[in-house]
């Protein structure tokens, strides 16, 4: 361990990961509760368009991917209320949309240099300093925007018609809870990349689902169990040169296999 | 004695997506009056209290809540929703639940406090679920979370309860018991009360105002007098039997009805 953490992308990756572990785990708790995993997925996968863009432009990758998926977070929250159609449709054009213009642009852009299977995957490797940065500005911004929201989001998962009924804003509170959905993927994707970080939006909320009687306890084995996981993760990354994002997943789908063997009740 | 209105619509009528919903609806709700609003599946009743609750927009007429425009009268309305419309899992406890009526009166980025604990506390007494507080809300039966919903609504302190179905899922002997909390609360906490259901039968003997719905109103007026007229049957579009409930033995009360239509049965 001590030889691990003696580099200093090891350490870069450590720190990221522990604070991105800790928001995907607090959002996953919402989304599990509110039955948006799918969103969760829609979301994530549509970053990949926001990288695109950026490499075609030059510019910052993870400052157009929150862009783009702030707008496609908006989007798909403003169909849900108003296209004719069921919301996982939308949210299933939406993303494939963003994804295929993703790959266009790429093609488009000749000599582009970005690692794509870090992107989609993840890398130990990928996380600079200025990542580190965003990733603590998003934290705190993060952090305090759930402390200010909590109630609000618990009801809008609980009981969205009665909350409307009591002059809740909640076409506004869904547009900022997606919002902060999309914040929370760009700064994970240098970790979990593009495709797997959707499963850290589902996986430890759904631990501490099978295992809680309530909410609370539910959050704390859900941090627990995304922090446990992104450690031994990135330790696997670092030791068999695996993706870390893979590594992630696989072990927080293994707690998970256990929480529902140890559950009381199943999901 | 001068009688003050809670609610007072006016040829109201609501379209949706071109479909008539509701079709130039007038009545009153009296302070401190158990009304129940009554009428088939699919006549416009939630979207009714939807207009009252401010989360629908009527197409025209003029509705007042309070003297004030729906929507603007939040902290006066407690509303109660079907239960049977709630995840069974969802890991909130009873207290929890109760706890999320004072929400809209805490505000953004402020937890309860100890008013707000004794203000739960009260309204779970209240409707006598205070031995279930810990108890995760999805494990309840139909007529505790029934309970438990009406106690989240009470602890806010309305001056009116909406409830939708309340009664759904819940066994006819808990009914009765359920009914006559809700009276008492009517005369201790002078609220007024409207309950909406497709159950005529239950109901009618209870209530003191009726309203009949089916896009439009086809009664209005004290429980008895409606029963008696036998309009309840043109609003259903059918023959109607109902079964009584009263201090006395249950007995059924059958409208008479033109039989020349039987042909065609």
């Amino acid at each position: 361990m001590a030889e691990m953490l003696s580099h200093g992308f090891m350490v870069r990756a450590m720190c990221a990961g522990l604070l991105v572990a800790t928001l995907l785990a607090i959002m996953s708790v919402f989304i599990v509760l509110k039955k948006l995993s799918f969103i969760g997925v829609g979301i994530s996968h549509s970053a990949f368009g926001g990288v695109a863009i950026g490499a075609f432009l030059g510019v910052d990758l993870t400052a157009s991917a929150l862009v783009f998926s702030t707008g496609v977070a908006l989007l798909i929250g403003w169909l849900s209320r108003r296209a004719r159609v069921h919301e996982d449709i939308s949210i299933g054009i939406v993303f494939a949309t963003s994804m295929s213009l993703g790959v266009v642009i790429l093609g488009l852009s000749k000599g582009y240099n970005v690692d794509l299977f870090s992107y989609l995957f993840g890398s130990i490797l990928a996380v600079t300093n200025r990542d580190l940065l965003y990733a603590f500005i998003v934290f705190v911004v993060m952090i305090l925007t759930i402390r200010l929201l909590f109630k609000e989001l618990l009801v809008y998962c609980f009981d969205e018609e009665w909350a409307r009924a009591g002059g809740m804003n909640i076409d506004r509170l869904q547009d900022v809870f997606l919002v902060m959905i999309a914040v929370t993927v760009v700064i994970s994707i240098k970790l979990l990349g593009i495709v797997l970080v959707s499963a850290l939006l589902v996986i430890p909320g759904a631990i501490g689902l099978v295992l809680a009687q309530n909410y609370r306890v539910q959050l704390i084995i859900s941090i627990a169990s995304a922090i446990t996981s992104t450690v031994a993760g990135l330790s696997l990354s670092y030791w068999f040169d695996i993706a870390s994002g893979a590594a992630i997943v696989l072990f927080s789908a293994l707690l998970f296999i256990c929480a529902t063997t140890l559950s009381p009740r199943h999901l | 004695m001068s009688v003050i209105n809670v609610v007072e619509v006016e040829n109201l009528s609501v379209r949706i997506q071109g479909r008539v919903i509701l079709d130039q609806v007038t009545f009153s709700i009296q302070s401190e009056k158990f009304t129940g609003l009554i009428g088939p599946n699919g006549a416009g009743k939630t979207t009714l209290l939807r207009v009252l609750l401010g989360v629908v927009k009527p197409t025209s007429g003029n509705v007042r809540v309070f003297g004030h425009n729906p929507g603007q009268t939040h902290n006066l309305i407690g509303y109660v929703p079907q239960t049977s419309r709630f995840d069974t899992r969802f890991p909130v406890s009873v207290y929890d639940v109760v706890m999320m009526g004072l929400y809209g009166k805490l505000g953004l980025g402020r937890f309860p406090g100890k008013d707000d604990k004794r203000s739960v506390d009260e309204a779970l007494e209240l409707v006598g679920i205070q031995n279930l507080a810990a108890k995760r809300f999805g494990s309840l039966s139909g007529g505790e979370q029934q309970k438990t919903l009406i106690a989240r609504a009470l602890c806010a302190k309305p001056r009116l309860i909406m409830m939708d179905e309340p009664t759904t899922g819940v066994d006819a002997p808990s009914q009765d018991r359920f009914y006559e909390m809700l009276k008492g609360l009517i005369h201790s906490h002078n609220i007024s009360i409207l309950l909406v259901s497709h159950d005529v039968g239950v109901i009618a003997s209870l209530v003191d105002d009726l309203i009949c719905l089916n896009q439009k109103v086809f009664c209005h007026g004290p429980s008895p007098r409606v029963l008696q007229d036998g309009i309840i049957g043109q609003a259903y579009g059918c023959e109607t039997e109902l079964l009584m409930h009263s201090h006395e033995v249950p007995h059924r009360v059958v409208h008479h009805h033109d039989r020349t239509d039987n042909a065609d049965g």
